[in-house]
């Protein structure tokens, strides 16, 4: 917990900013981690979309259930995300499969259309690799990568210790890797 | 088994490097193996798709507008409870001296199409689709917004002025915050913002039925000083806060309000060109008709007969819809080289097919230049349709 600066002991909570504008950055700070995280577990960033809108929802509803001392704001704001991803698969009844073909929302970068298209395919193909890995691969990379969790913060999260998790990273990311290889080699 | 550790602890420390935004530190005696794992660890990260700006926009609209549902249940009730998960929420949030600026543009430039429903000649472009409404009470009338560029089109190094408009449409005093509000100039998707003007830090105070305007003067440079290319520009204005006694605060979302076309310095390529080029990939053929070319931006017309379609009986106004798999369809264009993206189709139903045309009111395409030499037309959905349009006179 941060403390107001001159006042310790005394949270910041009582300094005289509104709801809104806690929440407004709290907002800003967050939704790209849970987006990010939910976009590497789904195949179009519609779905992407309506579940991290499923997930703030869920998160301002329940708040009143969120205790500090038992978790970090992001861990339990990720573990959300993280449950509402699990029922949209078991809602769905499918693992998650991605059709090369699918067209994903690439970043509003400023490039030239020739880079954004190779980025677009390696967006394609990057998605395709990711849903090829066992489960628990792609649940620890898109919490590493997409909700920028630390190693102890994911084995918190997933009951295991921090140096499997290491571990588990550094396999999948090579797995990854060989899969690009053997794209880009034809 | 050690070493392997050590690449593998190596790693771990450099991915935490890399999402800290911090920069590599490999050691000396990294291998292949480790390095090009990072290297693709930087790929995952670069990938990342990001939430689009009117997603962002509507879900914190959504949030706050149950927040202030919230808030207003609370004041009203008689007895003064504190608000512990604002008080929680602010021990978790460094102080900030002033206003942080949400900085979260609406586009409703997405042409989506829609469906004409008809059976004879398609005369219109259809809208596209209405944004949906978030679940939460109806938004009082409290501010209109408009921006009117002096001209709808420049030559390239004019300077461009828009004239927006502020005008309390409330019955009571309301305070517009932060004045000025942040201002983007911005090309369609999937490309960004191509200058910003910061939002000011003080707040405007309307009366009922006040009006403020101000002028904006653009000088056609994008943020790092440069000319910016001829087509078309859209004009963003960042959200804002709105506080009134009777509508409380609210946070409403403009989004884009205004565009202007930067031209070509050598004009551009006024002329129809009737095409009547077929290609069947997939066994679907698309035949793109024609093209026409103006001052004011380029369409494109296709027609294609999908797999297993049948023509609609005659039944008046209520027609099938198309087959899903065709609605709508997204392309690109090439001018010399230069990629364009067309965004999606309109569509309309006829008697024996489906006509597709590209361009729409709230999101033109960019005209092309005079002296232009080639132009291609590439439909992008379930394969990729090249059509090669002579230009000669």
């Amino acid at each position: 917990m941060r403390k107001s600066e001159g006042k310790p002991g005394v949270c910041a909570g009582e300094d005289t900013r509104s709801a809104t504008e806690t929440f407004a950055e709290l907002y800003e700070q967050y939704l790209p981690r849970v987006f990010w995280y939910i976009s590497y577990r789904v195949s179009t960033t519609q779905l992407a979309e309506d579940l991290t809108s499923e997930a703030f929802l869920k998160a301002l509803k329940g708040f009143n259930n969120y205790h500090a001392d038992k978790a970090s704001f992001s861990t339990w704001l990720l573990s959300i995300a993280r449950h509402i991803v699990i029922d949209h698969y078991r809602a769905s009844g499918k693992e998650q499969a991605i059709p090369l073909e699918e067209v994903t929302e690439m970043p509003s970068e400023w490039v030239s259309p020739e880079e954004e298209a190779i980025k677009k395919e390696e967006l394609q193909r990057l998605q395709t690799y990711l849903a090829g890995l066992r489960q628990p691969e792609q649940e620890i990379i898109s919490l590493k990568f997409g909700a920028e969790l630390t190693n102890r913060q994911i084995a918190g999260m997933l009951s295991l210790s921090e140096s499997n998790v290491g571990t588990i990273i550094y396999r999948a990311v090579r797995k990854l890797r060989d899969s690009f290889r053997g794209w880009q080699n034809g | 088994m050690g070493r392997e550790v050590d690449m593998e602890k190596e790693f771990s420390e450099n991915i935490d490097r890399i999402l800290a935004g911090q920069e590599v530190k490999v050691s000396a005696d990294i291998d292949d193996d480790c390095r090009t794992a990072l290297d693709l660890a930087q790929k995952l990260i670069r990938l990342r798709a990001v939430p689009s700006p009117s997603f962002k926009a509507q879900l914190q609209e959504r949030l706050l507008s149950r927040l202030s549902e919230e808030e207003e249940t609370k004041v009203k009730t008689t007895e003064v409870k504190r608000n512990w998960f604002w008080e929680a929420l602010g021990c978790l949030v460094p102080r900030q001296p002033v206003w942080q600026r949400v900085t979260i543009t609406l586009l409703v430039a997405v042409v989506a199409g829609g469906v004409i429903w008809g059976s004879g000649i398609l005369t219109q472009i259809p809208a596209p689709p209405p944004l949906p409404a978030p679940p939460s009470a109806p938004i009082r009338p409290t501010l209109e917004l408009t921006a009117t560029p002096a001209q709808t089109a420049y030559l390239p190094g004019e300077a461009v002025t828009v004239e927006f408009s502020f005008k309390n449409v409330s019955s009571e005093p309301i305070t517009v915050r932060p004045f000025l509000p942040g201002i983007q100039i911005m090309l369609p998707r999937p490309h960004g913002i191509v200058r910003s003007f910061a939002a000011g830090w003080g707040d405007l105070k309307l009366e009922p039925g006040e009006t403020v305007t101000h002028t904006l003067v653009w000088d056609q440079q994008d943020s790092s000083g440069q000319q910016v290319a001829p087509g078309y520009y859209y004009i963003d204005i960042e959200d804002i806060y709105i506080e009134g006694t009777e509508v409380g605060t609210i946070r409403r979302g403009f989004g884009t309000i205004a565009k202007v076309l930067i031209q070509f310095p050598q004009g551009a390529m006024e002329k129809s060109i009737e095409v009547n080029q077929s290609q069947t990939v997939n066994d679907i053929t698309i035949t793109l008709e024609r093209v026409e070319l103006s001052a004011m931006g380029a369409k494109f017309y296709a027609f294609t007969i999908p797999p297993d379609y049948s023509p609609p009986q005659p039944q008046g106004p209520a027609m099938p819809p198309p087959p899903p798999d065709m609605v709508p369809v997204h392309d690109k264009y090439t001018v010399d080289s230069v990629i364009k993206d067309a965004g999606w189709s309109g569509i309309g139903v006829h008697g024996d097919g489906i006509r597709l045309i590209w361009a729409h009111p709230a999101q033109p395409l960019d005209p092309v230049p005079s002296d232009a030499k080639e132009l291609t037309f590439t439909i992008t959905r379930f394969g990729d349709w090249e059509f090669s349009i002579p230009l000669e006179p």
